[in-house]
């Protein structure tokens, strides 16, 4: 069972999100896993497995070519 | 009871036109990590969409401002975006007016464009996206295609040299010329920002990756191992020194090349204006 990052927040939109893992290869803290499930349009979508490794660097967010990523920062 | 699955939206998809979305293009194309960053940067320096106007041409980078930014967008014939360009800066040079468009489309088929509107040093923020081929007609060579490559129309390797459309640019006499690729996202950010708030001619070269026309045929098939090509092969210019002109030669030179401050076109044109105003 994933851990609960205090800080950071991910989310993929399934709908945009093509499977380019590029978010999965850019990561330097292995955040993501592919995932086994497949969107409606056939790609495999990634997971952030290891949230509670985020650090908030926005690399994911600011690569991502679909816009599908999604950080959020939690203010307490 | 179950709680309603949350939907989350990604904040910039309100300068995007979000009822065409997923985008037309390739998984894991470098286009797309473009338009990301260009929609950061207009939110973070706080630009009204209503006051940009993208230009571009014909291609699948020209697909960046249209159809997807939610600005006043031309789609012009190919190669000519600078051109439309040019015009529209002149008749509203109160807007920021912003070219998107790919390697053939500015250096290839609008080169003298290219070359013409540096020298006049016009304020254009002009985003030349390099993918070094002809990407959405097949994969045809392009001026900027690294020698020896084989392409759909060099099938035995191409034997030309290619542009370094960068130092062409900066020697035309733009205000500011940069390259960056789609892997040093941070860096690009910080250049688009520079180049949105220089006067006059501001180039950036942004290489980027395409999977299914230039990868393919070189050997990457998906858009990460071009990254960690462009990762592994770059070369920062306050480093150049260091490295014989052969080796530079596949290497990838990325930083500014040039931050200058000539005199604008537009202002230039206003001032004859004046001064014929004042004689008649």
């Amino acid at each position: 069972m994933a851990k609960i990052n205090k800080k950071f927040k991910l989310f993929i939109d399934e709908e945009l999100c093509k499977g380019c893992n590029i978010c999965v290869e850019l990561c330097n803290l292995h955040v993501f896993d592919i995932s086994p499930k497949i969107n409606n349009k056939g790609y495999y979508i990634p997971v952030p497995e290891r949230i509670e490794d985020c650090n908030g660097c926005q690399i994911c967010e600011l690569s991502c070519p679909e816009l599908s990523l999604i950080l959020e920062e939690i203010r307490l | 009871m179950t709680n309603p699955i949350e939907i989350h939206k990604h904040r910039h998809l309100k300068y995007l036109r979000t009822e065409i979305l997923p985008t037309a293009f390739c998984s894991g194309c470098g286009c797309g990590t473009i338009l990301n960053i260009f929609v950061n940067v207009i939110d973070e320096m706080g630009i009204d969409p209503n006051d940009i106007i993208a230009v571009t041409g014909i291609g699948c980078s020209s697909w960046i401002p249209s159809p997807y930014l939610a600005v006043d967008t031309l789609h012009t014939t190919h190669g000519r975006a600078i051109a439309f360009a040019t015009g529209v800066k002149v008749m509203k040079p109160e807007k920021h007016v912003v070219v998107i468009a790919g390697d053939g489309d500015l250096s290839g088929i609008g080169g003298n464009h290219l070359i013409h509107a540096a020298r006049r040093n016009i304020d254009l923020k002009v985003f030349l996206v390099n993918n070094f081929i002809y990407g959405m007609t097949g994969g045809q060579v392009s001026p900027t295609t690294p020698k020896e490559t084989k392409t759909t129309t060099t099938p035995y390797g191409n034997s030309e040299q290619p542009f370094k459309i960068t130092e062409l640019v900066a020697a035309a006499g733009a205000n500011y010329a940069a390259r960056w690729t789609t892997y040093h996202i941070f860096k690009l950010k910080k250049a688009m920002k520079e180049s949105i708030e220089k006067k006059g001619f501001s180039f950036i070269e942004i290489i980027s990756q395409c999977p299914t026309s230039y990868g393919r045929k070189i050997g990457q098939k998906e858009g990460i191992d071009q990254l960690n090509h462009f990762k592994a092969n770059s070369i920062d210019i306050k480093n150049k020194e260091k490295y014989s002109e052969e080796d530079l030669e596949n290497k990838i030179v990325v930083g500014k090349f040039v931050e200058r401050n000539r005199r604008e076109f537009v202002d230039g044109l206003r001032e004859i204006n004046k001064k014929l105003a004042v004689s008649n």
